[in-house]
């Protein structure tokens, strides 16, 4: 292993955390086209920490905000002399706390069930069509969205873009804005075919705007555009690692992970269906890893070994959806056990918080599992996320990134977008 | 339109006039980031959700002297961090991290290379680095803080955070792959 003189080790962070300005990436990328060795170094340190970024945040156990007040209030309540009210709340504390106590002792109060519904509520609809209101009040004149100035990271750009366009072609009403941000993003395709390329998580990025494209084309019978498209579907053939799946960045050398084929394996579905390029024996492959990543009490791995993740419902959700998705018998059976226990593992903990990007999958695998008993959990997961969404003021409709799992990375255009896509 | 640190900033002011409420909605926002800042620094959740209350504690009594030179968040991550470092003082360094930290001396990080081969995930990994190490690493990845911020918040130079967290990745690379 290198050791590097200090002044190197600091510029590989720099490069490595993306906060070089343009020249001096410019100047550090020359001098890696000319290092291999350096090349290799930066591109596993790379890994390392779009690895770390895996680590799904977590909430609190409660709400601290009413906690930390009574304790300011009772430390001013002191400070002022009234000593004698902050012994009085104390009492009134225990004999709230005993009455807590004897509602808990008589059992969780039950509420009524929600009625069954085969689709969408109502009220979840106008929730969509308000975060997808938000969206369009906040997409600049180009056609895309300022990720950066709303809490997400650059780098993610491009794919929090191409979801805010999922979420707009997913609700009627928004066909001019939808098409603003599809011409938008074609225009960042780089030669290659990639969008987002040159950053940390190409792959990501490529993936859910190929993804969105190939619906938008669809959808809003986008013309002239097929030739990109096909495009984009070859560079995900290239892009595919000899075990299948794909990793965060384009290369044989990139460490395959389950997060990043769904998106992957998705395109070239979509691709599928609309008659683009056929990348047949590419999908199967891709299936194939998927499904090489079950465990044997069916759950799905992050990678292959389960170095990193653990399990998790996120994991379990997409990898349902794809499963349901495979031509193999078996494999959809093992799809729909999956998403029939994440129904189960939701409905025994109603109070479970369920973040967007899961709802997301899960709302898919459902609409392929057809099991119309998931379409009450599915609801009731909605109202929960509709719950959540901001009700007043400037950014009322879309969704505080800071309570969803990602949000550090994808801000608040990304939390309000897979809002709506959930709600719909 | 309003962001997250203008939205700070107007609620400290209303506290420093008195107004708890707006105070509220600050731990509504942020509770959450400090839970998982200090739940990856090595706290568990128990202690991380007493860490979470006594920053803002600590927020509360800075509301008069607060000036917003700086993102609120690297103001607000300083304090987390005092009382991070008060809480290991106070602990009397018993809690689980610092008895299989790793430190960043050469001997220490031969003892890393008996971890290597052994599949780690991300949170075992995090918690073999030095506490200094770690705190640099969460501050960049886990909330976007850039090297200068996390200078301030660490109270460090800016090439010392470069240093560290070339060291840290170098650390973990190792750890996980």
């Amino acid at each position: 292993m290198t050791d590097y003189p200090s002044d190197m080790q600091e510029r590989i962070s720099e490069y490595v955390s993306g906060c070089m300005n343009p020249a001096e990436q410019e100047n550090f990328e020359r001098e890696l086209a000319g290092d291999a060795e350096l090349r290799r170094e930066v591109d596993s340190l790379t890994r390392v920490r779009m690895r770390l970024l895996e680590d799904p945040d977590k909430k609190t156990g409660r709400d601290l905000t009413r906690d930390v007040l009574d304790r300011i209030r009772a430390d001013n309540a002191r400070d002022a002399g009234y000593g004698w009210l902050y012994r009085v709340a104390a009492v009134l504390l225990v004999a709230v706390g005993l009455v807590a106590l004897y509602f808990y002792a008589r059992g969780p109060i039950r509420t009524m069930p929600d009625c069954t519904r085969r689709s969408v509520a109502p009220e979840m609809e106008v929730a969509g069509i308000s975060a997808c209101k938000w969206l369009t009040r906040n997409q600049s004149n180009d056609g895309t969205w300022d990720t950066a100035a709303y809490g997400g990271r650059p780098e993610v750009a491009v794919g929090v873009d191409g979801l805010a366009l999922l979420a707009l072609l997913e609700h009627d009403g928004f066909r001019e804005q939808a098409t603003r941000a599809a011409r938008a993003l074609l225009a960042r395709q780089s030669d290659d075919g990639c969008f987002g390329a040159g950053t940390l998580a190409s792959m990501y990025n490529h993936g859910i705007a190929s993804v969105a494209l190939l619906k938008a084309e669809r959808k809003l019978g986008l013309q002239g555009v097929s030739a990109k498209l096909d495009k984009a579907v070859c560079y995900i053939v290239r892009a595919q690692a000899p075990d299948g799946g794909w990793g965060y960045c384009f290369g044989k050398k990139t460490t395959s992970n389950l997060a990043v084929t769904v998106w992957q394996v998705q395109a070239l579905k979509e691709a599928a269906a609309s008659g683009h390029i056929g990348a047949a024996a590419c999908l199967k492959r891709g299936m194939a890893y998927v499904r090489s990543l079950v465990s044997e009490d069916n759950h799905l791995q992050y990678m292959a070994g389960d170095r990193g993740m653990g399990r998790s419902s996120g994991l379990d959700a997409m990898g349902a959806y794809c499963l349901l998705m495979d031509m193999d018998a078996e494999a959809r059976a093992k799809g729909a056990a999956m998403f029939a226990r994440l129904v189960d593992t939701y409905a025994v903990n109603s109070d479970r918080a369920v973040d967007p990007y899961c709802l997301f999958f899960l709302v898919r695998a459902g609409r392929l599992a057809g099991l119309s008993a998931a379409e009450r959990s599915l609801n009731r997961w909605r109202r929960s996320l509709a719950d959540a969404q901001v009700a007043l003021g400037p950014d009322h409709g879309s969704l505080n990134y800071w309570n969803v799992n990602r949000g550090n990375v994808g801000g608040r255009v990304y939390a309000t977008a897979m809002l709506a896509v959930a709600l719909q | 339109m309003a962001d997250s640190n203008e939205l700070d900033i107007r609620a400290m002011q209303l506290a420093a006039d008195g107004r708890i409420e707006a105070f509220g909605e600050i731990v509504g926002r942020h509770q959450n980031v400090l839970l998982n800042f200090f739940r990856r620094l090595g706290a568990d959740t128990d202690r991380a959700e007493d860490l979470v209350q006594e920053t803002f504690v600590r927020l509360y009594q800075w509301r008069n002297r607060y000036r917003p030179s700086a993102k609120f968040n690297t103001f607000l991550f300083t304090l987390a961090r005092h009382a991070w470092v008060d809480f290991l003082r106070k602990e009397a360094r018993t809690i689980k991290v610092t008895s299989n930290e790793i430190s960043e001396d050469a001997e220490a990080r031969d003892d890393t290379s008996a971890e290597v081969g052994r599949h780690l995930d991300v949170m075992d990994a995090l918690e073999r680095l030095s506490d200094k190490m770690r705190a640099v690493v969460v501050l960049n990845v886990y909330h976007g803080l850039n090297y200068r911020e996390i200078g301030e918040v660490l109270d460090i130079p800016e090439g010392t955070v470069k240093s560290r967290m070339f060291q840290a990745l170098r650390l973990l690379r190792e750890l996980l792959e």
